[in-house]
């Protein structure tokens, strides 16, 4: 008796568990395990830039190297952690750094963000505050950056 | 080999010989007998020097790395069309039975199975809520979670810091 | 078919007489060889990769479906390059190609991802690299469909026009007038290049 009630809640704590971030994660890993031809059945009625956006998403996935997967799963379990409006606001500046920083600088930028993301709040004022970054940042892409250093999930 | 002459690829119309010639797949000896004439005739020389430019510049492109699930996908297609439909499986005793190479023991089961279960449908499920086409659905909503996810993640990868790690 | 026979023939055609004997390690075997190759035409026929991929996949399942019928009249890769270059003119033609590039057009901004993503020692020199990648892929992508079959299998391939020929089902002379219309149009395009980079 005791070990079904155990069996009873480990299924609710799973039904619990599987809130959004596993079930996209699960949709995604059954995607990803389709035969190509049941894919292509199943996206089918897709919009074609939307399938096809995905496909290539899709298929950067599935080439991707181990390490870097699992590091992207943890960030994307991290992402998945915060409140729906965080995670809007992350995609909106995200979507900002991609229309407004100049292409040229935009490896500099993610170097940048990386670097904010390991410092405090005094420590990032300091280095978007220093020559370097004010020679290769304008005002506003150094607050985008602040910005979105604030918002990433760890 | 007279610049001008009949042995003129391009005059002659043999200019397939140029493209040989520039792919690199000719003899040898054909190799010297059209670098001797390159000397001699410039529209050739143009020709190939083109030709070459075009060569070189389509090297460049490089095709993309093949997915690592390639092989396995493909095995896993081979697979689940070399193994017997869900109909097959089920008619196989049937047909052998038809053919006389099974008793009626393992037919009678089998009726019996399909009985069972033609009765077991034909009455309502009184804990089935979900509608026949909730199938569908519920992979459409699949996969706009998988569309999300990957969504995500693609800007998650944006994120991160470039392979080489150098400060700014 | 006997043994003297079977020694005379082209490795790869042995194989596929092994795989037509139900051995499907020679299978494997053939897939390993050639599926780099048949996967890089498709992507240059296509370019898409995610497509290229699931039409190499229809190639080598014909391939092994075939296994029963398969008679070593051709040199393998003549008889693989024909059933991909169907493969892939059957898609062109059914407009699926199409579907594509639109869609490819209107992800410039993953093209720019993808382009930060990479690792090229300058950004000048990324940028002078993606820009003559594009005008290549380009001049191909505009060429007729069978025009650009000829020539990925000649410049690619390293196919010899007999073979090109027989992959397209075609003349050789018919081959060699195809490319050479090709590579006059490409030289239109890509002559320019000369000195570049």
């Amino acid at each position: 008796m005791m070990i079904r009630i155990l069996i009873a809640l480990g299924v609710v704590a799973m039904g619990l568990w599987a809130q959004p971030p596993a079930q996209q994660a699960r949709a995604l890993e059954k995607l990803r395990r389709m035969a190509p031809e049941e894919r292509e059945r199943a996206l089918q009625d897709m919009p074609p830039v939307r399938r096809r956006i995905m496909e290539q998403r899709l298929d950067r996935w599935n080439r991707m190297a181990p390490a870097r997967k699992q590091r992207l799963q943890g960030s994307f379990e991290n992402f998945r952690q915060m409140k729906p409006e965080q995670q809007e606001n992350l995609r909106g500046l995200v979507r900002k750094f991609n229309e407004t920083m100049p292409t040229e600088k935009r490896v500099d930028g993610r170097r940048a963000l990386t670097h904010l993301r390991k410092l405090d709040p005094e420590g990032r004022k300091k280095f978007l505050a220093t020559p370097r970054m004010k020679d290769r940042f304008s005002d506003g892409e150094r607050e985008l950056l602040a910005e979105m250093a604030q918002n990433m999930p760890d | 080999m007279n610049a001008k002459n009949n042995q003129c690829p391009m005059q002659n119309g043999n200019a397939e010989i140029l493209l040989s010639y520039c792919a690199r797949s000719l003899e040898a000896e054909q190799v010297a007998q059209i670098e001797q004439h390159l000397t001699a005739c410039a529209e050739c020389r143009a020709w190939a020097a083109e030709q070459q430019t075009v060569w070189a510049a389509m090297d460049a492109w490089e095709a993309e790395p093949v997915s690592a699930d390639f092989d396995a996908a493909l095995f896993a297609r081979i697979a689940s069309t070399e193994q017997p439909s869900v109909w097959q499986r089920w008619t196989e005793p049937v047909r052998q039975f038809l053919q006389g190479g099974l008793g009626w023991r393992p037919v009678l089961s089998a009726g019996a199975l399909a009985l069972t279960l033609v009765v077991a449908l034909s009455i309502e499920n009184p804990f089935r809520t979900e509608p026949v086409g909730q199938t569908v659905k519920l992979e459409a909503q699949e996969i706009e979670q998988a569309e999300r996810a990957l969504e995500d993640l693609e800007m998650l990868r944006q994120l991160e810091p470039p392979e080489e790690e150098t400060s700014l | 078919m006997d043994m003297m026979a079977v020694a005379t023939i082209e490795h790869d055609a042995e194989l596929m007489l092994r795989v037509r004997e139900g051995d499907s390690q020679s299978f494997a075997l053939l897939l390993a060889k050639h599926r780099t190759p048949v996967i890089h035409f498709l992507y240059r026929m296509i370019q898409n990769q995610a497509v290229a991929e699931e039409l190499a996949q229809e190639v080598f399942l014909r391939v092994y479906r075939s296994r029963a019928s398969y008679e070593p009249t051709a040199k393998f890769t003549t008889w693989l390059f024909r059933i991909a270059s169907h493969v892939a003119l059957n898609h062109i033609r059914d407009g699926k190609h199409e579907r594509n590039q639109e869609s490819l057009d209107q992800e410039s901004d993953e093209g720019m991802s993808r382009q930060v993503a990479s690792e090229a020692p300058t950004v000048e020199q990324m940028m002078v690299r993606e820009a003559k990648f594009e005008e290549i892929r380009r001049a191909i992508q505009l060429l007729p469909a069978k025009q650009r079959a000829a020539v990925l299998m000649h410049k690619y391939q390293e196919m010899e026009y007999a073979q090109i020929a027989a992959a397209l089902e075609s003349s050789e002379s018919a081959v060699k007038s195809l490319l050479f219309r090709a590579y006059e149009t490409l030289r239109a395009k890509l002559a320019h290049m000369a000195g570049r980079e």
